[in-house]
């Protein structure tokens, strides 16, 4: 249900299959619906011959759509011609994905040389176009429907092989395919019972769009002269055939079938091209490219407040993915605050949100997410109010941003140089000479060696550690104020991870830029940040200065994480582990969300706990639950 | 580089071997060889005497190999409508192809690539989504169909341009072109852009696809980061990484467009080497199919090598591991 509703999302596809259908009811129905039987050449009469549309024969008929030479009523021969192109389309395709996909799953499960020699194969086939392929093999066959519909299964069913192979590939590797393997069941039963399942929905894809152009094809060479003998005239040659009177002006006998192929390949390409957009998740990402529609929230922008703000104030911000699957509450009434020269470490395991909150203060979030409520107040000023220039001039000049994976965020094709002078340029004018001066500082202050030959280098040239130097360079390159940094060493080896987070570290201190650390590890924070900010569930549950938190945790969250942690102590131990995993984030409840993984849990969890500190002593550590973990005093 | 251009020729040289066995096998061995090579109002005598001659009673790989050397000596037989070297015909038939080829290949580039960027940065608007319906009436049209009604419409019911022919041909710098005269421009708009729009419709679809991955790409979210503007995000950072991709399927569908001039050139009786081929399997003349499928192949293996060193200098990963 949820799949036909994602089809008729579009409704040029659900006009294409309402089309095919109707085309392919004519087809098979051609002999009732057809006024004339276009083969019976005793029922022509030749005087009747190239009637204009809608005039009447000698002896009285009605020709709809006029007649050819040959006095047969054009609307009959479509009907006819109809049936048997889509004969030849559909007996072609059926036969190709049949047989490229056994030899595609035969390859993928075999492996090895047979796999390799039938790419090959597939490959060399491939790389010539199907209607040289087509018109070769006919050249050498002779015309006839047998042979069309040979040559058709010849020229496509490559791509079902290649199509075929790769998706089993991605499935060969998995666990199950590998038991099936252990328990010697036979290949056959491998390929079809577990393999070929897994491949359906892109072949499907690609039969429907096969079956649009082997119709295609088949027109093509039949109009062509080498395809459908003229005694089973499909719509290439009713076209062929009508195309000298084209020049005197009888267009009817050649542009009626033309507009029924066209709507044919139209409807079968328009249902393809949907089915493709369905089965292809990537096509449905979206881009963090902002467009031009403001946010639309329901608070006005508030005043300046408080007399010292801090850099960066989030109040009950709540940022939501709209997936089909429902609502997902990724950051859930969150707040934190950050002043000058502070390092906050953002904690929380992947799923928790803290990503999220670090977009959302850029305002990068791509649809299906959306920011729904709360403020983000920069220097006293709601960002989430702001047009999308004003939001561009703050991006990468007063808050930057460094992410997590460096082999990913430097763009493949610009040199280093051109990435580095463009942040600068975007935000002020600066000729290139000082642009380029500047960057050249800052790839020194972040440890790079030799960096007049750095700058000069395309990315791939640099390790990964370089990389994001390079990344957090050009983060810093606008002196911004504030620095959101995602994870930024967890792609990194160890001894390179140190060494930037030292260098983070005083370069942030000798700046006073504000920093947001998001990471999920603790031992990360532990040496870096000022405070910490534990995350579960879109919403913080624990907050304090950092030795505070770690050496007396009260969330059981916080704890749980804590343990888990290796130490030079629990050498020798297993690690413990928080039990359970997190609730799916669409789940609607009111109460902690940490509650079914909780040793403490009570009745009273089922409702919200605040945010709020344990006493006025410990004013600065903050905790959301209702059974604290007090430290036993010694 | 120099390695590497060796190697590439090192495997077109094994794929024209490959496919000189598959020929040999499909119409020397499939077909009746005699009809190849043999004039058929030879009498059974001479037919006899003949293909002793020409050594078809000899074993089958004997015979590969004798054609393999007559065909390295450029000798593909005679036409036997024309009466002369297949080979040659299909050369002087070569460039009229071409001509139409690179016009319908620069075309579309021109005009798919700014449609297909639009779409892929705007997506949901109305010209995205126009764009991209478009494009698919693009590849539901039969190129000949399609030809058809350029025909119908702006030769015969507008009566601006010719319906068929090459018309005048001028010669710049020593090449015999259409281009060069406003007759010859005339009579070529209408199959230049007849074999156009197919691959119009590609590039814009190819160009949209690429786009909308490429803007969900980590270096984009840094960019967006980085607080650069919207039109430099797209033009600079996006479609640097799009041109790649796209340039390369181009490139390597060139071939295929030299493929379809062969409808194109049936349908505005363009007298290029597509129009020989139909006639020549119409009539059955052998040689000049034999002749013309050898052509091809080497044109495509040709193509295929270019875009290779095309490529790798587009893109500087590929320019570095080709450089190692």
């Amino acid at each position: 249900m949820s799949r036909l509703r994602q089809f008729a999302a579009s409704r040029v596809a659900v006009v294409g299959a309402i089309v095919l259908l109707a085309l392919s009811v004519a087809a098979l129905l051609a002999s009732w619906l057809a006024p004339q039987n276009p083969f019976d050449l005793a029922t022509l009469n030749l005087h009747d011959s190239r009637l204009p549309p809608g005039s009447r024969g000698v002896d009285g008929q009605w020709y709809a759509l006029g007649t050819d030479l040959l006095a047969r009523d054009v609307l009959s021969a479509i009907l006819y011609g109809l049936r048997i192109s889509v004969l030849v389309g559909l007996s072609s395709g059926v036969i190709a994905f049949a047989l490229g996909t056994a030899v595609g799953l035969f390859a993928a499960y075999k492996g090895g040389r047979i796999d390799n020699l039938l790419m090959r194969v597939v490959d060399l086939q491939l790389s010539f176009p199907a209607i040289l392929v087509a018109l070769i093999l006919l050249a050498v066959l002779g015309k006839g429907l047998d042979k069309i519909i040979l040559a058709l299964v010849v020229v496509q069913w490559a791509l079902f092989a290649r199509t075929a192979r790769a998706t089993a590939l991605s499935e060969v590797g998995k666990e199950y395919i590998e038991a099936a393997r252990t328990l010697r069941l036979g290949t056959a039963r491998v390929l079809f019972r577990h393999l070929l399942p897994n491949c359906l929905p892109p072949l499907t894809v690609i039969a429907t769009v096969q079956v649009a152009n082997a119709i295609s094809l088949e027109a093509t060479l039949s109009f062509l002269g080498i395809g459908m003998p003229v005694t089973e005239p499909s719509l290439g040659l009713l076209i062929a055939n009508g195309f000298q009177f084209l020049l005197s002006g009888d267009y009817w006998i050649s542009v009626y079938p033309g507009v029924a192929l066209v709507l044919l390949i139209g409807s079968l390409n328009l249902v393809g091209d949907q089915l493709r957009v369905m089965f292809n998740p990537r096509l449905q990402g979206a881009s963090v490219m902002p467009d031009d529609t403001p946010l639309q929230l329901t608070d006005p922008v508030p005043a300046v407040t408080a007399h010292a703000p801090p850099v960066l104030q989030v109040n009950q911000l709540s940022t939501q993915f709209f997936t089909a699957r429902g609502v997902v509450h990724s950051v859930n009434g969150l707040s934190l605050h950050v002043a000058r020269g502070e390092i906050l470490g953002l904690v929380g395991e992947s799923g928790s949100g803290k990503s999220v909150t670090g977009r959302s203060i850029m305002r990068m979030i791509a649809a299906p997410g959306r920011i729904v409520d709360g403020r983000v107040l920069f220097n006293g000023v709601d960002v989430l109010g702001l047009d999308e220039e004003a939001m561009r001039q703050l991006r990468g000049n007063r808050i930057a941003m460094v992410f997590q994976d460096p082999m990913m965020t430097l763009n493949p094709v610009l040199r280093i140089d051109h990435q580095m002078i463009e942040t600068i340029q975007a935000h002020r004018t600066c000729s290139a000479a000082k642009a380029r001066a500047r960057a050249l500082t800052m790839l020194r202050k972040v440890g790079i060696p030799a960096p007049e030959e750095r700058l000069l280098c395309y990315p791939h040239q640099l390790s990964g550690g370089m990389r994001q130097r390079v990344a957090i360079a050009i983060a810093l390159l606008n002196e911004p104020e504030l620095i959101i940094a995602d994870e930024p060493t967890t792609a990194l080896d160890v001894t390179i991870q140190s060494q930037i987070l030292a260098e983070f570290h005083s370069l942030a201190k000798a700046t006073g830029t504000a920093v947001i650390w998001v990471t999920h590890d603790l031992s990360v924070v532990a040496g870096l940040a000022d405070r910490i900010a534990v995350l579960y569930r879109g919403r913080i549950v624990e907050a304090g200065p950092t030795a505070a938190v770690l050496r007396a945790p009260l969330h059981p969250y916080t704890r749980g994480l804590l343990d888990s942690m290796p130490t030079r102590n629990s050498r020798g131990q297993p690690l413990r582990q928080i039990p359970g995993a997190a609730p799916p984030p669409t789940a609607a409840d009111n109460g902690c969300a940490f509650r079914p993984r909780c040793a403490f849990a009570s009745a009273a969890c089922a409702a919200m706990p605040e945010l709020a500190p344990l006493s006025a002593l410990t004013a600065e550590h903050a905790v959301r639950c209702f059974h604290p973990l007090v430290q036993v005093s010694s | 580089m120099g390695a590497f251009v060796v190697r590439r020729l090192w495997q077109g040289l094994l794929v024209i071997l490959v496919m000189s066995v598959i020929v040999f096998l499909g119409v020397y061995v499939i077909g009746n060889p005699a009809d190849i090579l043999i004039d058929p109002e030879a009498t059974q005598a001479d037919r006899l005497a003949a293909m002793h001659a020409l050594g078809l009673d000899r074993p089958v790989w004997l015979q590969y190999g004798a054609f393999l050397g007559e065909a390295l000596r450029g000798h593909l037989g005679n036409s036997f409508v024309f009466n002369e070297p297949a080979l040659q015909l299909i050369f002087s038939r070569m460039p009229a192809t071409m001509e139409l080829a690179i016009c319908a290949m620069v075309f579309s580039l021109l005009l798919g690539i700014p449609l297909g960027l639009w779409a892929g940065a705007a997506p949901h608007s109305l010209a995205g989504r126009a764009i991209q319906s478009g494009s698919i009436l693009g590849f539901s049209l039969p190129n000949f169909w399609q030809g058809m009604m350029l025909v119908m419409v702006f030769a015969v019911m507008l009566g601006w341009l010719p319906s068929g022919g090459r018309g005048e041909v001028g010669s710049v710098l020593g090449i015999h072109t259409s281009l060069a005269t406003v007759d010859g421009l005339r009579h070529l708009i209408l199959p230049a852009l007849n074999l156009a729009l197919f691959k119009l419709a590609m590039i814009t679809r190819l160009t949209a696809s690429s786009m909308r991955e490429t803007l969900t790409m980590d270096f984009i979210d840094f960019a967006v980061a980085k607080g650069l503007r919207r039109r430099r995000i797209l033009f600079v950072h996006a479609l640097k990484n799009v041109l790649v991709p796209v340039i390369t399927i181009a490139g390597l569908e060139f071939g295929s467009v030299i493929a379809f001039a062969v409808v194109t050139e049936t349908v505005f009786s363009w007298p290029g080497m597509g129009k020989l081929i139909i006639d020549s399997i119409n009539v059955l003349d052998r040689p000049v199919i034999v002749a013309y499928l050898l052509v091809i192949v080497v044109l495509f293996i040709s193509i295929n090598l270019v875009v290779d060193l095309l490529y790798s200098l587009l893109d500087p990963r590929v320019r570095l591991a080709a450089a190692r």
